[in-house]
């Protein structure tokens, strides 16, 4: 995993700012804020959205964020070391 | 994802370039008409729900802060995107999302639009709840969509002849159902304006690529609708082939109460 700081984001501060989870946004026993996303790299240069409190990683696909629960669920259980190349998920 | 959603998937993202070249979205005086009423403010960061072609964000990009552009078809997205970017509009940025779970911090947006989408929609007083939550306290929850009469038959009868034509359809209300909605989520209402406009049912129906025996069957339900169907409907049908219909929408808005 590469610190989002060292590299160009793929997204705007302020648009990650406000950026949740869909599922743990709902979420009324995880403080005030819950559904924070952090934004990560992986060693092969893509990005993803993983949200502590629900486990759900989300895929930066092209640019765009893809913040669908089917697809943050998809990886729920998926370690963000072994997640797959983006490439591969969507074979567009 | 629930069927409607999939088929809504498939039915834009077979042909995104031709919503974001479609005259029936990218023009129309709904458009300027949402603007005047909104007056949106420069400092303003909007969310355009169901943005497709991306034509109601590029309305409004150059008049606020930044646009969030969000479809649930991601071909659509990228169709947009290029539209928009090809056009000078890099400030706006673009997320797949699904309008009945919207991926933002509650009171993110001075203002949600969905513009001729809802329709589409499994739940669209789901959606309403979820843009009053990412709206501030006092913003603005804005929708276009096509509405039909309160008389549920009529209602029935219109909303099989649209999902005739396009699967992806899944209802259509009346406007005081719409109004029942935003008030449900803590919406006041301060403007609804319905307004109608005549189609011809060939290149309608051309749009969804709807085959010959489809097109015929629609040309039926007009010739048939009942009374209170055809009231609304006022079909005009021609001798040897070809009809048009009146298809209503409305622009609503509301305004999230409380602090």
């Amino acid at each position: 995993m590469t610190d989002a700081t060292n590299a160009t984001k793929p997204i705007d501060d302020e648009l990650l700012e406000i950026l949740r989870c869909p599922v743990a946004v709902h979420y009324t026993d995880r403080g005030d804020d819950p559904g924070r996303l952090e934004l990560v790299q992986r060693p092969n240069g893509d990005w993803w959205l993983v949200c502590e409190d629900s486990g759900c990683k989300y895929p930066i696909r092209d640019g765009i964020p893809v913040m669908l629960v089917d697809e943050g669920e998809k990886w729920k259980d998926t370690p963000v070391d072994d997640l797959p190349p983006i490439a591969e998920i969507f074979k567009d | 994802m629930s069927d409607i959603k999939q088929l809504t998937q498939q039915q834009f993202g077979q042909n995104p370039q031709g919503y974001v070249n479609s005259p029936v979205h990218a023009s129309g005086a709904d458009l300027p008409r949402l603007y005047d009423l909104i007056q949106p403010q420069p400092g303003w960061r909007m969310l355009d729900v169901a943005t497709g072609g991306g034509h109601t964000a590029r309305t409004f990009a150059p008049h606020v802060r930044c646009v969030t552009a969000g479809d649930l078809t991601f071909d659509m997205l990228r169709a947009a995107r290029g539209h928009l970017h090809e056009n000078g509009l890099t400030q706006i940025e673009f997320v797949q999302l699904d309008a009945e779970a919207l991926p933002f911090e509650g009171g993110s947006f001075d203002l949600v639009t969905c513009r001729i989408a809802p329709h589409h929609f499994p739940d669209p007083g789901h959606f309403v709840q979820e843009a009053a939550r990412v709206v501030r306290a006092k913003g603005i929850v804005a929708v276009i969509d096509q509405i039909v009469p309160e008389n549920r038959r009529a209602a029935r009868y219109i909303n099989a002849f649209e999902r005739l034509r396009d699967p992806s359809h899944a209802w259509a209300y009346s406007l005081p159902r719409w109004e029942r909605f935003f008030q449900a989520a803590g919406l006041s209402v301060w403007h609804r304006e319905p307004f109608e406009r005549r189609h011809q049912l060939g290149p309608w129906a051309a749009r969804m690529h709807c085959a010959p025996d489809v097109v015929l069957r629609l040309r039926v339900m007009l010739v048939q609708a009942p009374e209170k169907a055809a009231a609304w409907l006022q079909p005009e049908v021609y001798p040897h082939a070809g009809a048009s219909f009146l298809i209503h929408q409305a622009i609503i808005l509301g305004r999230k109460t409380g602090e």
